[in-house]
């Protein structure tokens, strides 16, 4: 069977004895993941050490994924873990700190006029909204796969994002400064 | 006017956001660096599964240990090298084993079902130096596999039980599964030559609950003598180095060649001590890559029992198995590059942040510290508040993986680099930073080295096989160069070919930067044109009047109208359903649920649920027989996967033949004379074949190398086949090509992704 066109239940499945699934499952899911933390976190080197600690403990824990929810949202419940592990290791301000004024970021924004644009008006939306905003876009996760994450109703996930869709275009101009 | 301040349009912004987002990519050397990290970590636990945690740690360091000094002894004295020159064998699937005294084997293969799992001990090999024990556990139902439980599964090792009661441990072993079941092939400490009986212990299942299957096995088994025709091969010992290089060892060597039935077996090291004089370092080398006299690179295998992923003493172990003997002659084996990590580089420098430093503070000390023959250059560190970052450059080839601050433990620290000698280490502390004077310490630091290290083997009776003419190529159409020539300079269609592919590929054209929303299934013209997606979504197959699409997706199957464009969910079908195919009249379709990994039909409207296979073989349905009576399938075993056909009617199951191969696609051609199936051979390597559907009349179609060749499917008339070709040329993206099964043409088509069916 060609691995690549299994889903990922049935790949976490083989992956429990073959390397090669969990290659492909990893190659599914680390550029949605790096992303997410990397826009959680701000910054290059914590996102990529956060991306290796989530692979590691995937594939350590394989065996108690549940195969009636889903892999990607079993993975980022990971990611959740691990990134507050590191906000207990870090204070919070230091975090925020790091998100919001990371020279990374910043440098990656100053050459995008629009994202930079961006920037300044999600700084005003509150943690839950950019949480979906996060998981939906850098994450690239369906709705279904986001509601089982964050533990809420698919439609509360889908009104959530709309209506922050709807605020961003309603204060687009608020933004530019 | 600046485009910000018109608000945009809902899906623009939507654009925005994902551009947005997307930004920025991980870098690619820290995708592959982790991805060679997780497989190391993969096959260490691998290695825990099959040896259990904590006892089974000894019994494991004892072996390396024994190795480790037998390896020493090799590599040091030639006088110990000519005296086992005599002693050494090769046995397939053993491995190297000491041949002087009398081989015994199993003496018949020994079976036990309990519960409808069967355990058989299908080989055993003993040397004077090892036992090697192969079993195989077959028919493990599905549902008795961990599905996430917090509770550890099996993992305790299998022992011998000798007559006397003592127990022999496994030092080492490998495994291989396929669903239901899975191989075990472990190496036992040798056994005293009178003792012929012995008893395999299996304490439980492997991934298995503990109390749900069978238990405290225990398999009795004999040995005897090999008979006179067991192979044993001949192993010769390859003299240290004839041709010293000019100032130190060469550090690549080969010191054993194993001449099989048809190739050699190469075995040699990559030793660490001769890399440099100045520093005691352990290589990890990539794995040697092998030319012949023209230069061309030469594929090979790794035998299993000979792969090693362990380092001892600095020496890393290679084994590459050459599936021929003609050569043009000498071969050239090379390792390019090796990484190091360089204990003996720790050094200790002072660092001042004075006593009260400031969040946001930047030092730049520009202070160049010796490591060793290396430098680096302390460019800046900066204080946060709750922690430093360092920043380094180096200006060799090295990179500082982990610093400490001598006294203090961070909570948390990361680091990263772009690969040019460049660091950036984060150290984070739980309370109050530590201030003042600061004694910084190196921790890992990684240096490549650039070779190339090379050196050259041939036969003895080189000269009779070396190869008059270019190497043999093997007789496929659809070769390397055949597809490069019809990829380059597409030919427009023959007339006679016509009809309507549905695939699975990207749907919406995303650059570089493909994510698995934009991967679905689309119907299009032959020609390209025409071109329908339906959407996300995977398996999918065409009617055969070529009007619906039918296909998995998150909740189940779909069937989605082509003159409409829209789908729906099949009723009673579910997320664990996969691999639709229509029948031949277009009434039903056939799928594998795996819930219980079984073939299942349906009609299209969710009525006439019904399963069509039970048990253990978890299943993977090829299509329906041509008349619509029955279904093809592969069975997963421990040889492969076995084709058959089961009667929908009665039940009844017809065996055809084994693809030795787990990566492996079939289809059967529309008379449902002929197969069609692609195999994986070797690692990255693939073939396509077709035969007749007991395996006779083998014919090879396709040798593409390592590019992908997968999904093989016949055209209506059955006299070309269609498959989705991934090489260096196709941008990561598969491209249908075809393939003449009469005149050998290969036709690249405009379209991208894999095919699953090619309808009139």
């Amino acid at each position: 069977m060609d691995y690549s066109q299994l889903d990922d239940a049935a790949l976490a499945k083989e992956a429990r004895r073959d390397a090669e699934a969990f290659t492909i499952l990893y190659r599914r899911y680390v550029t949605p993941l790096y992303r997410y933390l990397y826009h959680r976190l701000g910054n290059v080197k914590d996102a990529e050490d956060l991306t290796a600690q989530v692979f590691t403990d995937a594939l350590e824990g394989l065996a108690s994924y549940r195969e009636h929810g889903r892999f990607s949202s079993w993975l980022f419940t990971i990611a959740h873990r691990r990134l507050i592990d590191l906000y207990r290791q870090r204070p919070a301000d230091s975090l925020h700190e790091i998100a919001d004024g990371s020279p990374d970021l910043q440098s990656v924004f100053e050459q995008n006029e629009m994202h930079a644009h961006l920037d300044k008006l999600l700084r005003k939306l509150d943690e839950e909204r950019l949480e979906i905003l996060r998981l939906r876009f850098a994450a690239g996760l369906g709705f279904s796969e986001i509601a089982s994450l964050l533990k809420r109703s698919e439609g509360a996930v889908k009104m959530t994002l709309y209506r922050t869709l709807d605020w961003l275009k309603t204060n687009w101009e608020n933004g530019h400064e | 006017m600046s485009k910000k301040h018109t608000p945009p349009m809902p899906e623009e912004l939507e654009k925005e956001l994902q551009d947005y987002y997307a930004s920025p990519e991980p870098r690619p050397e820290f995708i592959s660096r982790l991805e060679r990290g997780l497989h190391s970590k993969f096959k260490e636990q691998e290695q825990k599964r099959m040896f259990g945690n904590s006892k089974k740690k000894l019994a494991w360091g004892f072996g390396l240990a024994l190795a480790a000094v037998l390896i020493g002894l090799l590599v040091t004295s030639p006088t110990v090298v000519a005296a086992m020159k005599r002693l050494l064998g090769y046995i397939s699937g053993v491995g190297l084993v000491e041949s002087e005294s009398p081989i015994r084997i199993l003496a018949e293969p020994v079976a036990q079902t309990r519960d409808g799992i069967t355990i058989t001990v299908k080989e055993a090999v003993l040397s004077s130096d090892k036992t090697v024990i192969t079993f195989t556990v077959e028919n493990i139902p599905f549902d008795k596999l961990s599905h996430g439980e917090d509770v550890p599964v099996c993992a305790i090792p299998q022992e011998l039980r000798l007559p006397d009661g003592s127990i022999v441990q496994s030092v080492s072993g490998n495994a291989t599964g396929w669903g239901s079941g899975y191989e075990y092939h472990l190496t036992y400490a040798s056994i005293p030559a009178d003792v012929n009986e012995a008893t395999l212990l299996v304490p439980c299942i492997q991934d298995v609950l503990p109390g749900v299957l069978p238990e405290n096995w225990e398999l009795p088994i004999r040995f005897i003598p090999a008979p006179l025709g067991f192979t044993v091969a001949p192993v010769t010992e390859i003299a240290p180095s004839q041709e010293p290089t000019a100032a130190a060892e060469n550090p690549l060597t080969l010191t054993k060649v194993v001449e099989t039935e048809n190739g050699y077996i190469l075995i040699g090291e990559f030793n660490s001590a001769h890399l440099s004089k100045d520093m005691n370092v352990t290589a990890y080398p990539a794995s040697p890559r092998i030319f012949d006299a023209d230069g061309s690179e030469i594929p090979y295998t790794i035998p299993p029992e000979l792969e090693q992923y362990s380092v001892m003493n600095g020496i890393t172990p290679w084994a590459a198995q050459l599936n021929e003997k003609s050569f043009r002659w000498p071969l050239k084996i090379v390792v390019d590059t090796v990484d190091t990590d360089a204990p003996d580089l720790h050094t200790e420098f002072d660092f001042d942040a004075g006593a009260n430093p400031q969040p946001g503070q930047v030092w730049e000390p520009k202070q160049e510290i010796q490591l060793g023959q290396y430098s680096v250059v302390l460019e800046s560190v900066s204080f946060s508040g709750t922690g430093y970052t360092f920043k380094f450059q180096a200006k060799d080839d090295l990179q500082i993986m982990s610093i400490e601050i001598v006294g203090y433990a961070a909570v948390g620290s990361g680091g990263g680099g772009t690969g040019q000698g460049d660091s950036e280490l984060t150290l984070d502390y739980a309370g109050t930073p530590p201030t003042g004077l600061l004694k910084i310490r190196f921790g890992m630091v990684m240096i490549r080295i650039n070779g190339p290290w090379t050196l050259e083997w041939q036969p003895d009776d080189a000269t009779i096989l070396n190869l008059p003419t270019p190497t043999t190529a093997p007789q496929a159409c659809l070769t390397v160069d055949a597809w490069q020539a019809a990829f380059a300079n597409p030919m427009p269609l023959p007339a006679s070919l016509t009809g309507k592919v549905i695939s699975y590929g990207r749907i919406i054209e995303d650059g570089q930067n493909p994510s698995p929303e934009n991967y679905g299934v689309f119907v299009a013209n032959l020609d390209g044109s025409n071109k329908q997606v339906i959407g996300q979504g995977v398996w999918p197959s065409l009617s055969p009047d070529g009007t619906r699409a039918a296909y998995a997706w998150e909740q189940g199957l779909y069937i989605a109208d082509l003159a409409t464009g829209e789908s729906h969910l099949i009723p009673n079908t579910n997320g664990n359903d996969y691999n639709p195919r229509w029948s031949p009249d277009g009434t039903r379709l056939a799928f594998i649920r795996i819930d219980d990994f079984n073939l299942y039909l349906i009609n299209p409207d969710g009525t006439g649920l019904q399963r069509v296979t039970s048990g253990n073989e978890y299943e993977e349905l090829v299509d329906w027989t041509p008349d619509g009576t029955g279904l093809y399938y592969g069975a997963n075993s421990s040889q492969g996967i076995l084709l058959r056909k089961i009667d929908i009617a009665s039940g009844a199951v017809s065996d055809f033949f084994t693809i030795s191969s787990k990566g492996a696609s079939f289809a059967v051609s529309p008379d449902g004379s002929r197969i069609a199936f692609s195999e994986r051979v070797g690692e990255f390597s693939y073939q396509l074949f077709i035969s007749n559907l007991d395996g006779s009349d083998r014919k090879l179609i396709g040798d593409s190398g390592k590019w992908g060749v997968t999904n093989p499917r016949w055209s209506p008339d059955g006299k070309w086949l269609m498959v989705g070709i991934m090489s260096e040329d196709t941008a990561g993206e598969p491209v249908l090509g075809l393939v003449n099964l009469e005149g050998c043409q290969v036709i690249a088509l405009p379209l991208e992704g894999e095919p699953y069916d090619w309808r009139p």
